[in-house]
């Protein structure tokens, strides 16, 4: 029986030769990981379980990234509960200044391989699916419950193919196709299915890129998004210490629910404009749209290759005078490797603002939070209606090139413009 | 044999008297060890002087956390001879469940052991330590028996409390004066503390003693947890009244119970029916080594009489019913050593000397006997109150001091009593009143069931129906016409179920079946409710709560906001269509939390596998899985939903849908009533 990259993480995972789509699993994982924001519901119902013990202490991690360094008392004393409860279990516990963005934050420290099933309490969590593992957000109940048995229960989705042919132009980045990918099919259109991203397109991009994709993955709906692990993902993970891992591909003949292809020869940078990530337009055709904000970094572009990027096109500029710009980092390495590369000292002097890594405005938390009626391009993955502040504040998703470009000119531009 | 002298004294005054009747008398064994009354006289009044030397005052509450072991006895009376008022709590319980029961008590001090390995890992000290920390009034905490948590500064040990008994001031409770407070359940499932006294505790226990006949040369079996009204008065008191031998059992299980039955010659077994169900049921059950049982009282649930029956034959002794509840101290009610067959098995008896009892309807008209009402009691053994809860002692405390036990019953003209059901439970279906403890009684005998429950569901018709659900002995076959027809046999036609359902599992929180969960699993029925797209926080909650740290507040603002006017006109029973996406992304917490509140019962959606509803289910909503129902139902449509048989009914049309059935494991979970407990029978399993 023919079978999807999906379908074989998971058939490993619950020791089952056939596995099919809408069948019924009980899961081991490798994997579980909470930030402070999740992890306080799962520590409440983890402590609901009677004689819970957490099933491997090096199994489980929890990393505050959401609310810190503690924008409040309140996110002060749940960090705080998260830390005790790591302290009492002995369980892997990332805080401000050893940490970063969970997503950005495993595979650089070699917490995850190929293959592996991560049951993460954070909806991006689908962004592992970068190096090939199954990463898939669950609610705090499930979180916990796995904390305590190593275990997930779930229905197997069905898979659904993207194949991108052709040589992307410059100025166009991972971020881009799953913008048009999401545009092509929905926020809906893959709803429980695993999203497998292949092509010779891919050639072109790196890891980073990958990244990107497999990180809205969820805004599709998906329950995963998959790359297959590769020579390019072996190097990556070899450089992070791992040499394990299953580096597993679809069959030839596996079945998929759908099958979409796309040639990007074509593509040009693509924004989201308010107020859901599938309205998303060429940057070319979006009009005149003033900012009084840019943001760059955070998860889904807050790896080094997208910083990179930024102070390629910030180099030598100011950003405009009536324009903010916050570059976060997606982690202390991110941070310390571009600092040595001379990027941090290229953003300060364009005037950017540098923080230390957090989840921080993508969520409306701090860092950078938006004022009535204010217009911000951003590097983040949604932008719903009040997503980074006021209610009529709007939000637009780009990628770095773009954001950079932009916070320089005081407008949404592309690149080329500059 | 009466015991008038116990009719009007304090709990610590009995052990006294005792303690100069029979000096060297056995009263407390566990496995080799002896206490004799005396000893036990001079270790309570030791430790009351502990108490005492530590600052107690007389009337303030000593909390008291144990397993049925001797010190637990000798506390009991030290309590007593301190004036502290008890407060029992199960070792069973959870920290949650002790500090809703100490939220109003507020004891200053604090008894517990540490026994790890015995209950799933929980240390009690532990938990003592960190209910400290939430209870400004808990100054004191003392340790039974060595434990590692007993080096700890903040904790007393039990042994350097027994002070010399020159420096307990005098007794200065009166019989009259409250002895203990024992928690019972409300309605809703919140813990009041019935203030029970000394004098209604002993002569409660003393009354006991007399219609079971005991004497110095009975040996009482301590099966009940001293925790309860049961085991304290029925057993515990009981004992000390005839003046005869309790052997201390820690831990309840079928198999040490007949062990100890054998080789420690017991002749007072008492229990709840479980434990004698567990016993008769056992492998090691033998009939030969139950040769020394006299008597002893089934009670605390109803009693079903094939299993009186089962217990008086197999066991060969005479086995009595009691009713009680906690608000009396606890015996109502009592069979007797001479009643016949019939009474003996198929009543509770008959009242103890000195309480009254009516029956009344709902109007509180007291009713001729043969009719059937709620049962009140009057007398003694009435508790004085609930402590600091005026409100809930005046529902069912009279200025007569009439206690109302919300349990239906008649008073057969001859006297004896039957209990028929719960007030709050009566099926009323087509004009019939139906009992659910009479029909679970009938299923649970049938053969190849191990457990039932039964509850009424709403229907147009028959205004309810009855609904069983059973779970089956293992490798039993039964399928529901053997039970529809093994009932036919036992109950009047409009008593039988209208449908017999399969459960994996019963949901028992607590060790209670939760019978507001099972309604929802066998039947809802409410108007639907249609959402398309993105039915989710991002779009109810407006931005300005998204800045909060905490996801409960989320929750919260979910309910209370404009934005989310569609939750506030949800009612009870309604039921959530969902045409996709529903509650996706950063909401899988809020959007259930939010929606249950609202009271919604079942959700249909195209896709139930979104990663939210499995915190759904864990909150009770039962969700179906069915695309054809969620394209069929228009917004508004009457819905009828039976989500453990997977239908779902769009009145309004007359369609009729089938969803996805669950795996097994699935459904497992569910049927237990979520994934949290299911976790815990896993981890009970692997433990094992």
């Amino acid at each position: 029986m023919a079978h999807t990259l999906a379908e074989k993480i998971l058939a490993e995972k619950c020791d089952q030769k056939k596995l099919s789509p809408g069948q019924f699993i009980n899961a081991r994982v490798d994997l579980v990981m909470a930030s402070e924001l999740s992890g306080v519901l799962a520590i409440e119902e983890f402590e609901k379980i009677k004689g819970a013990r957490v099933w491997d202490p090096q199994k489980v991690v929890f990393i505050m990234d959401h609310f810190t360094p503690a924008k409040d008392i309140k996110s002060a004393e749940i960090v705080k509960q998260c830390r005790e409860f790591a302290n009492q279990h002995g369980i892997r516990f990332y805080d401000v200044g050893r940490a970063g963005i969970q997503h950005i934050l495993l595979p650089e420290q070699g917490m995850i391989v190929p293959g592996d099933l991560i049951a993460g309490a954070d909806s991006h969590t689908c962004t592992h699916g970068f190096i090939g593992a199954f990463g898939t957000g669950v609610g705090s109940t499930d979180a916990a419950v796995a904390m305590a048995l190593g275990e997930l229960w779930m229905k197997v989705p069905e898979s659904i193919k993207f194949v991108y042919h052709g040589k992307p132009r410059k100025w166009v980045r991972g971020k881009d196709l799953i913008l048009h990918t999401i545009a092509r099919i929905g926020v809906e259109g893959a709803r429980y299915q695993a999203m497998e991203f292949t092509g010779e397109a891919l050639q072109y991009l790196d890891m980073s890129d990958r990244f990107s994709m497999a990180n809205m993955a969820i805004e599709a709906g998906a329950k995963a998004g998959l790359f297959a692990a590769d020579d390019m993902t072996r190097a990556f993970i070899r450089a992070r210490g791992r040499q394990d891992g299953l580096y597993l591909q679809s069959d030839p003949d596996a079945e998929y629910a759908n099958v979409y292809e796309f040639d990007v020869t074509e593509f040009e940078p693509f924004v989201a404009v308010p107020f859901i990530p599938e309205n998303v337009k060429p940057v070319s055709q979006l009009g005149d749209v003033e900012i009084d904000q840019a943001v760059i970094g955070m998860c889904t572009n807050g790896n080094l290759e997208d910083l990179r990027a930024a102070a390629e096109i910030l180099k030598g500029h100011q950003i405009h005078p009536r324009v903010r710009a916050v570059v976060i980092p997606g982690s202390q390495k991110v941070y310390l490797d571009a600092l040595k590369e001379g990027l941090i000292e290229v953003f300060i002097e364009a005037n950017c603002s540098v923080s230390t890594p957090t989840c921080g405005p993508c969520l409306g938390g701090h860092m950078g939070v938006l004022a009535a009626g204010e217009k911000c391009i951003s590097t983040s993955n949604r932008n719903f209606r009040g997503r980074m502040g006021h209610v009529s504040s709007e939000l637009y998703l780009a990628n770095p090139y773009v954001a950079a470009a932009s916070a320089i000119a005081g407008r949404i531009i592309s690149p080329e413009e500059l | 044999m009466t015991y008038k002298t116990f009719h009007n004294t304090t709990i610590g005054e009995l052990l006294s008297v005792q303690a100069t009747r029979f000096p060297n008398q056995i009263f407390l064994r566990l496995e080799d060890q002896r206490w004799t009354y005396a000893d036990v006289e001079l270790q309570a009044s030791s430790l009351a002087a502990g108490l005492r030397e530590l600052g107690l005052q007389p009337g303030d509450r000593l909390a008291v956390i144990l397993p049925n072991i001797p010190q637990y006895v000798v506390t009991i009376f030290a309590a007593a001879k301190a004036g502290l008022i008890l407060v029992p709590i199960n070792v069973r319980r959870d920290k949650a469940d002790a500090l809703a029961r100490f939220a109003k008590t507020k004891p200053r001090a604090l008894i517990a052991f540490s026994e790890p390995k015995q209950f799933d890992g929980v240390d009690h000290l532990e938990v003592a330590e960190e209910m400290r920390n939430q209870l400004p009034e808990l100054e004191f905490i003392v340790s039974v028996g060595a434990s590692k948590s007993n080096k700890k500064k903040s904790i007393i040990a039990w042994e350097s409390l027994l002070k010399d008994t020159a420096a307990l001031p005098p007794a200065v409770a009166k019989p009259r004066d409250p002895a203990a407070i024992i928690h019972s359940l409300g309605s809703m499932g919140e813990p009041r503390g019935a203030i029970l006294t000394h004098g209604g505790m002993v002569r409660n226990a003393a009354a006991m003693a007399e219609r079971m006949d005991c004497a110095a040369q009975d040996v009482f079996l301590g099966t009940v947890p001293f925790s309860n009204t049961f085991g304290i008065t029925a057993i515990m008191l009981a004992c000390a009244v005839a003046g005869a031998q309790l052997v201390c059992m820690p831990h309840y299980h079928p198999s040490e119970a007949l062990r100890l039955v054998k080789e420690t010659g017991v002749t007072i077994l008492s229990g709840v029916p479980t434990m004698f169900a567990l016993e008769l049921n056992h492998k090691d059950f033998d009939a030969s080594a139950c040769a020394t049982l006299r008597t002893g009282i089934m009670a605390g649930a109803p009693c079903p009489p094939e299993l009186v029956r089962r217990a008086r034959d197999e066991m060969d002794f005479k086995l009595l019913i009691g009713y009680g509840l906690t608000e009396a101290s606890p015996a109502v009610t009592i069979t007797a050593l001479d009643d016949g067959p019939i009474t003996a098995t198929e009543s509770v008896g008959t009242p103890l000397d000195d309480i009254e009892i009516k029956v009344v309807n709902s109007n509180g008209e007291t009713l001729p006997n043969g009719e059937e009402g709620e049962l009140c009691a009057r007398g003694y053994n009435v508790m004085t109150g609930y402590w600091d809860d005026p409100q809930a002692t005046a529902q069912v405390l009279d200025k007569d001091g009439w206690l109302r036990t919300g349990d239906l019953a008649v008073i057969d003209a001859d006297g004896p009593v039957r209990i028929v059901g719960r007030r709050d439970e009566v099926i009323m279906r087509g004009g019939f009143k139906i009992y659910p403890g009479a029909v679970e009684m009938v299923l649970r005998s049938c053969p190849g069931v191990k457990d039932a429950a039964v509850v009424g569901v709403p229907d147009i018709i028959y205004g309810e129906l009855t609904y069983a659900c059973i779970v089956t002995q293992e490798n039993a076959k039964l399928s529901a016409q053997d039970a529809l027809a093994f009932a036919e046999e036992r109950l009047p036609d409009y008593a039988r179920p209208d449908r017999i359902l399969f459960f994996d599992a019963l949901p028992r929180p607590g060790g209670v079946v939760s019978k507001e969960y099972l309604r929802e699993r066998v039947r809802i029925h409410g108007h639907s409710w249609k959402f398309g797209k993105n039915i989710d926080t991002d779009a109810i909650i407006p931005a300005r709560h998204c800045n909060t740290a905490d996801p409960r507040e989320l929750a919260l603002h979910c309910m209370e906001d404009a934005d989310a006017d569609f939750v506030k006109k949800m009612k009870r029973g309604d039921v959530i269509v969902a045409d996709s996406n529903f509650g996706c992304g950063s909401s899988r917490e809020v959007a259930p939390l939010a929606i249950k509140a609202a009271g919604v019962s079942a959700v249909v959606a195209k896709s139930f596998a979104r990663i939210f509803f499995r915190n759904a289910i864990n909150i009770g909503l039962p969700i179906l899985e069915c695309p054809q129902a969620v394209d069929g139902i228009s917004e508004g449509d009457e819905i009828e939903v039976e989500p453990a048989a997977g239908i779902i009914r769009n009145l309004t049309t007359g369609e009729q849908y089938q969803a996805a059935p669950f795996p097994d494991f699935l459904r497992r979970i569910i049927d237990v009533g979520g994934l949290l407990a299911y976790a815990e029978e896993r981890l009970a399993e692997k433990s094992n």
